[in-house]
């Protein structure tokens, strides 16, 4: 278990927290944010290498606020696996194995064995850290931290240096370590994919303040502002103000109109749309009495993968995400006229600050 | 094949650096073939000289030890910490250098000196460092340790410290980490700042000959045979210096300094 109460870290002029964070064994939380948000500084706060001004750090129970590093029992990988380039891959898992208790050379031999196996890397043990790939040196790195039985995981941007390919049997790795063996993880990444694939509890944290804590799909549907909405990709924040006549529409200031679900009190309404829901039809085959279906035309459009990101006005701008083969069957083009689809149950209305 | 193609500015420095070479081993290669193998033999069988090359090289070992274990620590501090003053203990370590070395022996002397403000505390006890063994360590130390202690923290501050994070979380001390980490990265660093250190030791003239005249290091030798009989004499002490310098010097660096990887290499 890890527990973070008000913990509070000053870095030169920048001030991180209060950060509160709990994770309960074999939870896997994420720590998502943009680069500079102080995300790092939190897990070495964690760890231990770095103080904290305020707060107080729990892991399994134990006030470790006070301890130094090697008294936490947390283990500590980060982004480039930084293994020891002066020990062989061996070398590098067993370590920690004697401060672990593991006497004993044929002891520790064996657990190096049974650690390389368990994150699939025997045939790597007799090979330098320089001979490996970005993934291979993530892999024992996870064997090295695991070695020293810690009672949490702290990951700084594991993924971040590691090819797409080998990055998916990572993450099956890390999911399956911290749940098979009860750890509570750590993962600190600005990648919001990788958020979502391995979190079970994501906490955002942008400028220094965690804005936001819970499971991955909560916050992608309902982000708890502007910030957080724009940091997990819902380019769609729009400022406009309720409907004087109806409770249920917001009037959007180019002049659109945006029917929501809950009834809104009168005055000014924040509201995102993830670019996913926005549906398009060719001009006039939007499908009839559709509650809210609006007139709109694309005025930009961009290729992301296997998708296409098109913006429309309608006349406020919006931005859609359709496959890049319905793009096609459509024959969207700069200027061609589209009937614009956004289910009012997919309009997220941000808290009123 | 891939072939070199020469432009004009590889070519200005290859000059550049011919000509710095040629300055450098001008006057040592005139000086060997000058004193010639006879008088080298010549020099080997002399006791004075064979007695100052001793001194001098042993001096200066015992003078990088003692560096070695105060300096290393200290580059250590200064390449992790930052604290108030750190730039002034930078610049107080590097002082020696910009000393005049006559300047730095005088210095010493107030110091040291049977007179000198620990130099008086000392006497009475029996150490005494003016016209000693312990004299000639003292000046060779002082001008020679800057050498040291700014090699080795540059060694340190090579080192990614998050090695040593990922070390204390694995269970090491500071002092753990440090010996089992960071010291095995650093050391071909270290070792380098020592042998600077030995080097700028066995050459010091200025400091060791005002503290300690005598016993003669072979720079004093040098300077006494020139002064007292001339060049000839002055050749045989010099040419074996030069030759002893040289030989540890390329020899440590080939042995223990591993050559540079080219990004060609390492791709």
């Amino acid at each position: 278990m890890i527990g973070l109460s008000g913990i509070e870290i000053q870095a030169g002029g920048f001030r991180v927290g209060p950060v509160d964070l709990e994770l309960q064994d074999g939870e896997y939380g994420v720590l998502l944010g943009p680069s500079g948000a102080g995300k790092s500084l939190v897990l070495e706060a964690v760890a231990g290498v770095r103080r904290v001004a305020a707060g107080a750090i729990r892991v399994d129970d134990e006030d470790v606020t006070a301890l130094t590093p090697e008294r936490r029992h947390v283990g500590l990988v980060f982004q480039d696996g930084l293994l020891f380039p002066h020990l062989s891959v061996a070398g590098n898992v067993a370590y920690g194995l004697r401060r672990a208790g593991v006497a004993g050379r044929a002891a520790r031999a064996a657990e190096v064995e049974r650690l390389a196996d368990a994150v699939g890397a025997t045939a790597l043990l007799k090979r330098k850290p320089a001979t490996l790939s970005g993934g291979e040196r993530q892999r024992v790195a996870v064997a090295r931290a695991l070695a020293a039985r810690p009672r949490a995981l702290l990951l700084d941007e594991p993924l971040s240096a590691v090819d797409a390919e080998a990055r998916e049997g990572l993450q099956e790795l890390l999911r399956r370590v911290s749940h098979e063996q009860g750890l509570s993880v750590l993962h600190v990444t600005h990648d919001r994919a990788e958020a979502s694939a391995l979190a079970d509890t994501c906490a955002v944290l942008v400028g220094g303040r965690l804005l936001q804590t819970g499971p991955p799909r909560e916050i992608l549907m309902a982000p708890a502002d502007e910030a957080v909405a724009r940091f997990v990709g819902a380019r769609n924040v729009l400022h406009g103000v309720r409907d004087e006549s109806d409770a249920h529409a917001v009037r959007l200031p180019a002049g659109a109109a945006l029917r929501v679900a809950p009834a809104l009190p009168a005055g000014a309404a924040d509201l995102v749309v993830r670019p996913e829901d926005v549906k398009l039809w060719r001009a006039g085959q939007g499908p009839p009495g559709a509650a809210q279906v609006l007139s709109g035309t694309v005025v930009g459009l961009s290729l992301q993968g296997g998708f296409a990101l098109v913006r429309v006005e309608v006349p406020d701008a919006l931005d859609a995400l359709i496959p890049a083969r319905d793009a096609d069957a459509l024959g969207l083009t700069l200027g061609a006229a589209v009937d614009v689809g956004v289910p009012a149950g997919a309009v997220h209305v941000l808290p009123t600050p | 094949m891939i072939r070199f193609r020469p432009s004009l500015f590889w070519a200005l420095c290859a000059v550049a650096g011919a000509l710095l070479l040629a300055f450098v081993l001008l006057p040592a290669a005139s000086m060997i073939v000058g004193a010639g193998a006879g008088l080298l033999g010549e020099a080997l069988r002399q006791d004075d000289v064979r007695r100052s090359l001793w001194l001098t090289v042993s001096a200066a070992v015992i003078a990088t030890v003692i560096g070695f274990v105060v300096g290393v620590p200290l580059a250590y501090v200064l390449a992790r910490k930052e604290f108030a003053g750190k730039r002034l203990v930078e610049g107080v370590i590097d002082l020696p250098i910009v000393f005049p070395h006559t300047a730095a022996g005088v210095a010493l002397l107030t110091v040291w000196g049977r007179d000198g403000v620990v130099g008086r505390v000392l006497a009475p006890l029996g150490i005494t460092f003016t016209e000693t063994v312990a004299g000639i360590v003292l000046a060779m130390l002082f001008v020679s340790l800057p050498f040291l202690v700014d090699t080795a923290r540059e060694a340190f501050a090579m080192v990614d410290p998050r090695y040593e994070h990922v070390a204390r979380t694995l269970g090491s001390s500071p002092g753990g980490a440090f010996a089992r980490v960071t010291f095995p990265q650093a050391w071909r660093g270290v070792l380098a700042g020592g042998v600077l250190m030995w080097g700028r030791g066995i050459s010091e003239f200025g400091a060791v000959v005002i503290l300690a005249y005598n016993p003669k290091v072979i720079s004093v030798l040098t300077y006494e045979r020139f002064e007292g009989f001339g060049l000839r004499a002055a050749q045989p002490p010099a040419v074996l210096i030069v030759i002893v310098a040289f030989v540890v010097f390329v020899g440590l660096r080939t042995l223990l300094l591993p050559r540079r990887r080219s990004r060609k290499d390492a791709a």
